[in-house]
């Protein structure tokens, strides 16, 4: 028996319609959660939970159908890698959340700020003809693209958990929401495993630029920006140990290490003249 | 051993070595060297690098903004990453690094040998009653990844720990940090890399001028790999749409002994001989040999590297004048005639030779094909193959960047994923008392913890445990 694959047009359908489906199932959960949040309905908290889980199926399935039909992984051009980074985003929140029930309060930052990711995809190209470049192959390289992934996820957690502590801190004390020392706890760790996540990547990027140029490290400018932001982590951390940084310091701390990674990743590729320029199709 | 002296007028005399020392692992002095490494990446985005600029962009750059640019100079910002100030900076860096890992080290070999109980006092919970037995007890932390401690155990009050290696994460993962640093240093102060541009058949002797482009580190003298390499075959692949899918090279070294070896490489595989290792270059092209044999003089060779070109169907453009002559040539070379292709397969060049007051003269050459010149001299299209470039690059301290980068990441990890965390269970018995339920409690738990990370949900990880130990003894 052989197997035989969807034709192209089939697949691209299906790309899109398991997007959306899982976009309109993000966005109910997002719904869910803000009741939750606001109604202080745990049952609501529950409801989001699963249909964000849910949403994770369509999701999945709309990013290997894309992988079959323009033969490569979500990698390449920026709408796959956006995609991808809400997938691996939700899917981190999910897997954390999974346990520490009280925590999924958090989704109400975090899934609208996934839903953006995949709402900016709308605005991109989505070409299908380009092919991955000579350079792009080795498992050096497969851990530099995949680690920025959960890197991402820690990212989004973290920030989640510190804007929903400077919202909460405004306000009369709450049994609805995640205490204010859980939610800079939060904050701390995921900036923690964002800090291990990111410095994976960095170290997979260079000894993949060790085997393709001799060289594993050339200060290029995503290079630069990734260590900035890499040094940025090591300081809020450094900052929380040694200097008891906590609380609203943190968490504005935390939003500008956010907004550097974010400048890092996709900002400065288009920005300026660097050897990562090729991913940036 | 640094020790402060008390002089006889009460003040204390602290030696100058102890300031270094106090300065060196001062949390101020770290963070301000992690904020001046990152502003020194941040100027070295901003501020043009002299390595990645040509000189003509220099010299524009000199003559727009004059006083900038010899103040630029001056402070060495065009070549931030080999700055005498920046080399300090890492220098201070690691020396931080030193005297912060050997009390660090001292730190966790004496925690090693003390009770954590000594920092616990489990206060009495009212609210958490449940007939434990020691037993459930150990079973319900076992399952959650605690062990026992041996060093505070008694019936009445038990110790577990959990993830007892995190106390090491920060000497491990700084003790990475530092190998890092260290072969970088040694790498920028010994490595030699050359790039050598071969067309296929030509060979590489290795010797100091023939490098198109080489960089040495500062202690490092030329760079004279002693082998000669040919370039035996060459061999790039496409997709459909044109774009290059992978490159190919093979490598014939010979080495000091006289022994050939063929090296394929490719890009993301180099070659290794003789500690050198063989890296091709993603730069590459078609290479034209046309002779021009001459009534009045000598024949002239002409060598043209032409740069591949971005799409299949496109032609290369180049234009030349053949030197001590009055030719200039408009040639606009097509790899594959047959196809649009980028493999060399059917090659031609298009020809627009021009000679002063004179039309110019267009004609069609395959390889090997001639053509007579107004003048009465012969053009010859001799052949065309491909060119690459190949890197030449000895490095020091690969193995040690290595094992910084495992140690920094295992460090890292232990530090934020396994942070060590002590739970003290104190049972005390209690009078009993008839609950509404019909259980009665006869014992009280007391659960107390200490972490150094993340105590809030280390908090909320207790109170899960005296829910569980709760419904555990319930089952019983």
């Amino acid at each position: 028996m052989t197997l035989t694959l969807p034709d192209h047009r089939h697949l691209l359908i299906l790309t899109a319609v398991a997007h959306w489906l899982a976009v309109s199932l993000y966005l109910s959960a997002s719904g869910f959660f803000f009741h939750g949040l606001r109604s202080g309905k745990t049952k609501s908290l529950k409801i989001g939970f699963w249909l964000a889980a849910t949403g994770m199926l369509p999701h999945t399935l709309a990013l290997g159908a894309r992988w079959l039909t323009v033969g490569h992984g979500p990698y390449l051009q920026k709408d796959e890698s956006l995609s991808v980074l809400a997938y691996g985003t939700i899917g981190m929140f999910l897997l954390f959340s999974a346990k520490s029930t009280r925590l999924r309060g958090i989704g109400t930052i975090l899934l609208p700020g996934a839903l953006v990711l995949m709402a900016a995809q709308l605005f991109l190209p989505a070409e299908t003809g380009i092919r991955p470049p000579a350079t792009f192959n080795g498992i050096w390289f497969a851990i530099h693209v995949t680690s920025i992934i959960p890197a991402m996820g820690a990212f989004f957690i973290a920030i989640s958990s510190a804007i929903l502590y400077l919202w909460q801190e405004k306000r009369p004390p709450s049994s609805k929401l995640p205490s204010l020392p859980v939610l800079d706890a939060c904050n701390y760790k995921y900036a923690g495993f964002a800090f291990i996540l990111w410095g994976i990547m960095i170290v997979a990027g260079a000894a993949w630029a060790e085997q393709s140029w001799g060289s594993y490290w050339s200060w290029d400018p995503i290079e630069n920006w990734s260590l900035i932001t890499w040094l940025l982590l090591g300081l809020l951390l450094h900052l929380r140990r040694f200097h008891g940084w906590q609380g609203k310091k943190a968490a504005w701390l935390m939003i500008a290490c956010f907004s550097v990674s974010i400048l890092t990743l996709f900002f400065l590729p288009v920005l300026t003249g660097s050897i990562h320029k090729e991913y940036l199709l | 051993m640094v020790t402060a002296r008390r002089p006889v007028d009460g003040r204390i005399n602290i030696p100058p070595m102890r300031h270094l020392i106090r300065f060196l692992l001062s949390p101020f002095t770290i963070i301000a060297m992690m904020g001046a490494v990152g502003t020194a990446s941040l100027m070295g985005t901003i501020i043009p690098q002299s390595v990645d600029k040509t000189p003509r962009f220099l010299a524009a750059w000199q003559a727009a903004n004059p006083f900038k640019f010899v103040l630029i100079r001056l402070l060495q910002l065009d070549r931030i990453y080999t700055s005498v100030w920046f080399l300090t900076l890492i220098g201070i860096i690691a020396c931080s690094l030193t005297c912060s890992l050997y009390y660090q080290i001292k730190r966790a070999l004496r925690a090693q040998k003390l009770s954590p109980d000594s920092k616990t006092n489990p206060k009495p919970d009212p609210s958490c009653r449940a007939n434990v037995t020691e037993k459930i007890l150990r079973r319900v932390m076992r399952q959650r990844g605690y062990r026992p401690f041996a060093a505070g155990a008694s019936p009445d009050n038990l110790i577990f720990i959990k993830n007892k290696a995190g106390k090491w994460g920060g000497v491990v993962f700084h003790l990475g940090l530092l190998c890092i640093i260290l072969a970088g240093l040694w790498n920028a102060s010994l490595q030699q890399r050359g790039l050598a541009i071969l067309t296929v058949g030509e060979t590489f002797t290795g010797q100091t001028g023939k490098w198109a482009t080489t960089r040495t580190g500062a202690l490092a003298g030329a760079f004279t790999p002693r082998l000669t390499a040919r370039l035996a075959g060459f061999q790039p692949r496409y997709w459909n749409s044109g774009q290059v899918k992978t490159i190919r090279s093979t490598v014939s070294v010979t080495s000091g002994g006289g022994k050939s070896r063929i090296i394929p490489i490719s890009i993301n595989h180099p070659g290794y001989i003789n500690g050198i290792k063989l890296f091709l270059s993603g730069d590459y092209g078609y290479a034209l040999d046309l002779l021009l044999n001459s009534k009045s003089s000598h024949p002239i060779l002409a060598h043209i590297l032409l740069a591949a070109p971005a799409r299949p169907n496109e032609a290369v453009l180049y234009d030349m004048t053949i030197p001590t002559t009055v030719y200039r040539l408009h040639i606009n070379f097509h790899p594959d005639r047959s196809k649009p292709s980028m493999l060399l397969t059917s090659p031609s060049a298009d020809l627009a030779v021009s000679v002063p007051e004179m039309p110019p003269l267009k004609t069609r050459l395959l390889p090997g094909q001639s053509i007579a010149l107004p003048m009465g001299d012969t053009l010859t299209f001799n052949k065309v193959s491909y060119w690459t470039g190949i890197i030449f690059a000895k490095s020091y301290g690969i193995p040690l960047l290595y094992a910084g980068f495992g140690l920094c990441i295992a460090g890292a990890f232990l530090l934020y994923a396994l942070p060590v965390k002590v739970a003290c269970i104190q049972i005390s018995p209690v009078r009993p008392q008839r609950q509404r339920g019909g259980a009665e409690y006869l014992r009280q738990i007391s659960i107390s913890g200490r972490t150094r990370r993340f105590q809030a949900l280390f908090g909320l990880e207790l109170q899960e445990i005296a829910i569980e130990l709760q419904a555990a003894a319930l089952v019983q």
